[in-house]
């Protein structure tokens, strides 16, 4: 190392360890100067001078002693304020001198840095971990598509009658459930509120495999008829409507006009069907008139390892061709059954122009 | 003021004392100045506060060390003693004046060419 910068190095050290201990270094120097002073005083004293005379020669002797000190500070400190301003002012000016390089420079940047955060937040949200579903890759929502309609048009919804029969005959899903939205009053000591709420089938919560954040999650005697009633609730709603307040679990709310008991509030990411509260039921056949009739509940599969999605559609089509003989006013005259992934719902054409070669 | 006294050369300073703490020990800066007052025979004027600043520096570059003690009048006083790197510089230092002043010295002896 050549001495002339190893000098400047230590010097930089030190002036380092400066900015931490400057205090006590001030304070040390000042009593050395008294201390200085003083002997020189008594020497001159000594010497035959009166006190004052004394003090003012040892005064003359030592130097400025203000001097001493200012030049210490610039030995202990790291870049003056000064020289900090200067090379502000001078980084301003060139930056102001070529305004349009700078101008594009910065505007790069922050383009660059801008834009590959929000791609990443994408990326991340949507192709990464869009749900935090157990397998949720295999997780397809089948639709009625009737040929004359447009390729990503087709019935979504089922009727109860539809999902118990599709959930008990196809030979390609692991596990079948359905939603239905349920509007939801609120009843409370200071008037009513509305919840946008599911209604949710035996096994939906073993479906996407989520354990629940607080309480419990929905149980199989929970959808029996004659049951205590019980909700669930959602981690946003828990939190923003009810602070987070944990003595909520197993207190009951009037939810449209019934005592429900909240049983459990789910994580932050559960957000199913984008409901607040999710409440139990257990489908049965019935009529197929009124709104029991109605296609209303939204039916989702989870397909076995293994099976593809033309598998699928093939053995749910033949499944609905046999229901559209029963029920053919809920079917158009010629379609098939087509099923999307639930990624796929998020993320649409881009995944399909991405996955093809 | 006396007119003979000359000022202290810029760098010099720090050469001396080290001279002196390797030649008399540790320390403090009264007895620093005291020793350089005698050795220069009161032919060089040095602001004594100075010595603290050139203290200072070469207590920065590691050439000496610093340690409270009591002075010979039992007064707290700070001791500044030559390090091993300070010994090191010391030699460097020394070489380099004795190369400048000869150097100095031949040039000042030159005579007129006729």
């Amino acid at each position: 190392m050549s001495s002339r910068l190893e000098f400047r190095l230590r010097g930089f050290a030190a002036k380092f360890r400066g900015l931490f201990s400057d205090r006590q270094h001030d304070d040390e120097l000042d009593a050395e100067i008294r201390e200085h002073l003083k002997m020189l005083t008594d020497r001159f004293v000594a010497q035959g001078a009166t006190p004052d005379e004394a003090a003012r020669a040892a005064r003359l002797q030592f130097g400025n002693s203000a001097l001493l000190r200012e030049e210490r500070r610039e030995l202990l400190t790291l870049t003056s304020v000064e020289a900090l301003w200067l090379d502000l002012r001078y980084a301003l000016r060139t930056i102001w001198r070529n305004r349009a390089f700078a101008g594009i420079a910065i505007a790069t940047l922050a383009l660059g840095i801008g834009s590959a955060t929000a791609i990443f937040s994408v990326v991340d949200n949507v192709l990464l971990a869009p749900f935090p579903y157990k397998d949720a890759e295999r997780i397809v929502l089948p639709r009625v598509h009737g040929a004359q309609q447009a390729e990503d048009d087709g019935r979504q919804g089922y009727t109860a009658n539809e999902v118990l029969e599709i959930a008990e005959s196809n030979r390609v899903f692991d596990a079948v459930i359905a939603t239905q939205e349920d509007l939801v009053l609120y009843k409370h000591g200071e008037g009513t509120e509305q919840f946008y709420g599911a209604r949710v089938t035996p096994g939906t919560f073993e479906f996407f495999g989520m354990p629940v954040l607080h309480g419990r999650l929905l149980q199989p005697g929970d959808y029996e008829s004659g049951a205590p009633p019980v909700f669930v609730m959602r981690y946003k709603t828990w939190k923003q409507k009810f602070n987070s307040d944990l003595s909520l679990l197993n207190k009951t709310f009037i939810l449209n006009g019934t005592a429900r008991t909240l049983v459990g509030v789910m994580p932050p990411r559960f957000a199913w069907y984008d409901a607040e509260v999710y409440i139990p039921e257990k489908l049965a056949r019935g009529p197929t008139t009124g709104p029991a009739g109605f296609p209303s509940w939204f039916l989702v599969g989870r397909l076995k390892p293994g099976v593809s999605s033309r598998q699928a559609e093939a053995d749910l089509t033949v499944i609905a061709k046999r229901l559209a003989t029963i029920y053919p006013k809920d079917y158009p005259a010629q379609f098939t059954i087509l099923i999307k992934h639930l990624g796929d719902t998020v993320i649409g054409r881009f995944a399909a122009q991405s996955a093809s070669p | 003021m006396d007119t003979a006294k000359s000022e202290v050369l810029q760098g010099t300073l720090d050469l001396m004392i080290l001279k002196t703490l390797h030649a008399m020990g540790p320390q403090h800066g009264f007895g620093i100045a005291r020793r350089i007052e005698q050795i220069s025979r009161d032919t060089l004027q040095l602001n004594e506060g100075t010595v603290y600043t050139s203290l200072l520096r070469m207590q920065q570059q590691g050439w000496i060390a610093a340690q409270w003690g009591t002075s010979e009048n039992n007064r707290k006083a700070k001791f500044y003693s030559i390090t091993k790197r300070g010994e090191k510089q010391l030699e460097v230092e020394t070489e380099n004046w004795e190369r400048i002043s000869g150097v100095i010295g031949r040039v000042l002896r030159l005579d007129p060419e006729r």
